[in-house]
């Protein structure tokens, strides 16, 4: 009896320990308790104490000197080191002590090896990373990057920094997400740093509509699809101002493209694409325009807004260069910035740089595919993925061609073919003296114009529209990046991959790239739109802004004596100039007469909207639905086609430029009616409805609807912040929209007595959930404000005071 | 009497020591040498529920107040809406039966071997 009773407590026991040791016990959502909620080494250990940041000094092996890191009031740390290497040593060290679970993370996912720490339900997107060849390119990167001496050492010490941390890391200390997912940091890479570099061009450079297109084409015919899908907004304000021309010979392609493009259905679901219409804003105006003749530069990149954020504030001194700015979780250097001399800052261009290529298989072994008449084999590398709660990994054989890897290749289609992917930013990088990691390192040196443009010679993709602006007065700006030569409709479209012929012919010569210094106007800006007007000789595709490029220009030309104060109420701006231009449009073809009373009433309120996407009004929700509404009964026709392919969706310029134009297009017909409707029919139908929903259920404020959002990482909702107050939307300068929007908003007067910088960002410095500064300046970003940036001069500078001090000494190894 | 009270206290400077050295769950080992020296169930039960209840628990509540409740009020979300003081409770209850779990079955290991 009593050895029954020892038996049972022992089980009991030893299983309530294995329960609570155990992830997801009995497939349920929920962690493994024990370690969790134990007060030594679980989440209590994260909670951080208020207030509390002390001095710190610690031995290092790896630095070459001592470094001090002073931190400010926003924990913000500004490193001042004795030499390069230390000071990268130091922000690596620093970034993985704030950001480190978010670094491992965000190369994991690029790299494909979420399953192995998350286990199967990440295996589609590890599987998907893999097929892109996404590994093998940051492999093939970093071989070439290790060969530049510049770029080598700068990696290598950052590299350094972050396992320096990460080695004297003990299980308490760990960030708190490892803790809830149950698994351990591993030892940083230089691999990691380029594949992080890598998730930045899937982000921003992969985007491309070729099976869409080539889909859209199908089913329209020719004539319908060119007159629906246009390349050039007319109405468009080119980030090149036309005052600029192009005094060079052009690169003519010397081959000719094939006349038969491929036209087919394609059943693929397209890569998971960047999230569209969305992008970021630069400009620089000069001392001419300003009211105390500074030079003033402004930049808001626009992208997924998390926690932690993608930014991570940080100012870096070394006896070669003192800068201030944001850093990429990651990558060594300062990204969007400024010294004493220079600020710069990036949006991104929306050039199509990914081609897909159809492959005709010789036969079904499916090894070798046809090719300028002949055949070749396909190279393969095997790829093992470790899931987790599975014994063995997974391996796949990835297929590679002459165009790049096969991504699509349907085994179940009796039609022999697969599609290959040729993207810009997969190409083995061409040998030149530095590269990306250097580009930044360079700019955070430059002194002036011309250092700034010779920086900007190491950098391919994702290309940027780099703004400028110096003390000495200059301002510039250069589209920057590697950029194909192609053909009339080149890539815009899937092509033959039988053909040698629909190869890239070369890139354009880099001199040859638009790019704009001290114009005219005052000022340079960007905000995703077209490079260059129609007379550029090159032609280039991809997707670009229509609205807020138009509507910044238009700003900036009509401001005089502009201060600070204007440009940062210019980012914040929440006004649509594509609301502006479609709602007098939408109002005109109403037909007033066959209204009621009550419809009439909604129709007053519009007419007497502004266009600003304020989050307390209801216009923008009432506008917004009848806009997309209409929208959709205008392209029924494509959209049916949605659920089984992938087809294009009409700009919005073009569906305005429609219904301004040729109001009685065939395209406004809705397809379900027998009647033949006009847009004057849709609009009045659409706009019925919204009026009988609203009445239904009166319209929400706009807060309510667009949802901005910053949502944590891994998706955890008590770690995000939701349903934020904050006016503005795709198309207005201040362009948040549900979980996207400005991620760094900056503003860098370049004034005489010593450069001046304000800026914010949708998180916090600390990527601890579990710190009051994890999200600290999320409402301020909302409300519009900024904090002064406290660009120290040298390390005892005193003009505002430091919160603490680490010091870091070197040890021997 | 003094003896007791030197035992509870050992007690709890191991539930708070072993761990720093072995996994979290090493706090079943005192537990299991407490109860093992304890005069019946009850008090091997109890007393070591008890304590382990408050080495987990007076802590977490330290480390939460000083936090002002920021992220048990998250955690206790993420874990089905608990608010902060509920998530030092339920650490604290956790501990506690682990502790009174263990202390039984070191009473129990006595009853055995005292034949």
């Amino acid at each position: 009896m009593r050895f029954l009773k020892f038996i049972l407590l022992a089980l009991l026991g030893v299983s309530l320990l294995w329960v609570l040791n155990t992830h997801n016990p009995f497939g349920s959502p929920l962690p493994a308790m024990g370690p969790l909620l134990n007060p030594v080494s679980g989440f209590w250990a994260n909670a951080e104490k208020k207030g509390a940041f002390p001095d710190l000094k610690l031995s290092l092996p790896g630095l070459k000197s001592t470094v001090t890191v002073k931190f400010d009031e926003r924990r913000v740390p500004h490193i001042f080191a004795q030499n390069n290497a230390d000071a990268f040593f130091a922000q690596g060290y620093i970034t993985a002590y704030n950001r480190l679970w978010q670094m491992d993370m965000s190369t994991r996912k690029v790299g494909g090896r979420l399953a192995e720490v998350v286990g199967e339900r990440a295996l589609e997107s590890d599987l998907l990373q893999r097929r892109k060849g996404i590994v093998k390119a940051a492999e093939e990167a970093l071989k070439v990057w290790e060969k530049s001496a510049e770029d080598l050492a700068i990696l290598n010490a950052y590299v350094a920094g972050v396992n320096a941390y990460i080695s004297q890391l003990k299980p308490a200390q760990y960030p708190l997400e490892y803790k809830l997912l149950g698994f351990k940091p591993e030892p940083w890479t230089m691999l990691r740093s380029v594949l992080f570099f890598k998730a930045m061009q899937e982000d921003l450079c992969a985007r491309n509509e070729d099976l869409a297109a080539t889909n859209t084409l199908k089913i329209l015919g020719e004539e319908r699809f060119q007159d629906l899908f246009p390349e050039y907004n007319p109405k468009q304000s080119p980030i090149i101002p036309s005052e600029v021309k192009w005094n060079f010979a052009p690169v003519k392609p010397q081959i000719k493209l094939p006349e038969s493009l491929l036209s087919g259905l394609f059943p693929e679901k397209n890569l998971p694409q960047p999230y569209e219409g969305i992008g970021s804003n630069n400009w620089a105006v000069s001392g001419q325009k300003t009211l105390n003749g500074n030079p003033i530069l402004c930049n808001d990149p626009h992208l997924g807004l998390t926690l932690p954020s993608i930014w991570f504030e940080i100012q870096m001194q070394s006896p070669e260069f003192n800068s201030y700015g944001v850093s990429l979780p990651g990558l060594p250097g300062v990204i969007i910035g400024f010294n004493e001399n220079i600020a710069w800052g990036q949006t991104n261009v929306g050039q199509d740089v990914l081609d897909w290529y159809a492959i005709k298989w010789v036969d079904n072994k499916r090894q070798s595919y046809h090719f300028d008449g002949g055949t070749r084999e396909v190279e393969t590398r095997e790829e093992v993925i470790k899931v987790l709660g599975k014994k063995e990994p997974l391996k796949i054989q990835v297929k590679y061609t002459n165009w790049g890897p096969l991504v699509f290749e349907d085994s179940t289609s009796s039609a022999y073919y697969g599609l290959a992917m040729h993207w810009l930013a997969s190409d083995r990088p061409d040998k030149r003296s530095f590269y990306e990691a250097s580009t930044f390192i360079r700019l955070m040196k430059a002194k002036n114009y011309n250092e700034y443009a010779e920086a900007l010679t190491g950098y391919d993709a994702p290309a940027q529209n780099f703004v400028f602006a110096a003390r000495d007065g200059d301002i510039a700006l250069k589209v920057n990046g590697k950029f194909p030569i192609k053909q009339k409709e080149q890539g815009r479209f899937v092509q033959d991959g039988s053909l040698s012929s629909n190869a890239w012919q070369g890139f354009i010569p880099r001199d040859q790239i638009p790019q704009v210094r001290n114009p005219q106007r005052g000022f340079v800006a960007s905000a995703n739109q077209n490079s260059a007007d129609q007379t550029y000789p090159y032609y280039y595709n991809g997707g670009f802004d229509d609205y807020r490029g138009r509507f910044i220009n238009r700003s900036l030309a009509a401001m005089e004596k502009i201060t600070v104060k204007d440009l940062m109420g210019l980012q914040n701006n929440p006004h649509s100039l594509q609301a502006e231009e479609a709602l007098p449009l939408f109002l005109k073809l109403l037909p007033l007469d066959q209204l009621n009373a009550e419809e009439k009433a909604v129709y007053q309120k519009l007419s007497k909207w502004d266009g600003n996407y304020n989050y307390q009004k209801t216009e923008p929700v009432v506008f917004q639905t009848w806009f997309d509404s209409t929208y959709i009964y205008t392209f029924d026709e494509l959209i049916q086609w949605r659920d089984s392919v992938e087809v294009m969706n009409v700009e919005s310029w073009r569906f305005l430029e429609l219904l301004e134009k040729t109001p009685e297009h065939e395209v406004f017909d809705w397809q379900k009616t027998k009647k033949i409707e006009n847009a004057a029919e849709v609009l009045l139908m659409t706009f019925r409805k919204a009026c009988a929903q609203f009445k239904k259920a009166p319209a929400k404020a706009w807060r309510e609807v667009n949802n901005a959002s910053v949502n944590h990482l891994a998706r955890i909702p008590a770690f995000s912040r939701s349903n934020l107050p904050i006016s503005g939307y795709a198309q207005a300068p201040n362009a948040t929209r549900n979980n996207h929007g400005p991620s760094w908003r900056m503003v860098v007067e370049m004034a005489k007595d010593g450069v001046k910088a304000w800026g914010v960002y949708p998180g916090g410095t600390s990527g601890n959930p579990g710190s009051p500064f994890y999200d600290h300046m999320v409402d301020q970003w909302a409300k519009g404000e900024y904090n002064e940036l406290f660009f120290m001069r040298n390390a005892e500078d005193k003009r505002k005071s430091t919160v603490s001090e680490w010091s870091f000494g070197s040890i021997s190894k | 009497m003094l003896k007791n009270m030197l035992l509870i206290l050992a007690l709890a400077v191991a539930y708070w020591l072993v761990p720093m050295f072995l996994p979290w769950w090493s706090v079943a080992i005192p537990a299991a040498i407490f109860g093992f020296l304890a005069k019946n169930n009850l008090r091997a039960f109890s007393i070591a529920f008890l304590v382990l209840a408050l080495v987990w628990g007076v802590p977490a509540q330290m480390q939460n107040a000083a936090n002002a409740g920021l992220l048990a009020g998250k955690m206790g979300t993420l874990l089905g809406g608990l608010g902060a003081i509920q998530m030092v409770l339920v650490t604290a209850v956790l501990g506690g039966l682990i502790g009174g779990i263990f202390g039984l079955l070191g009473y129990s290991c006595k009853q055995i071997t005292a034949r």
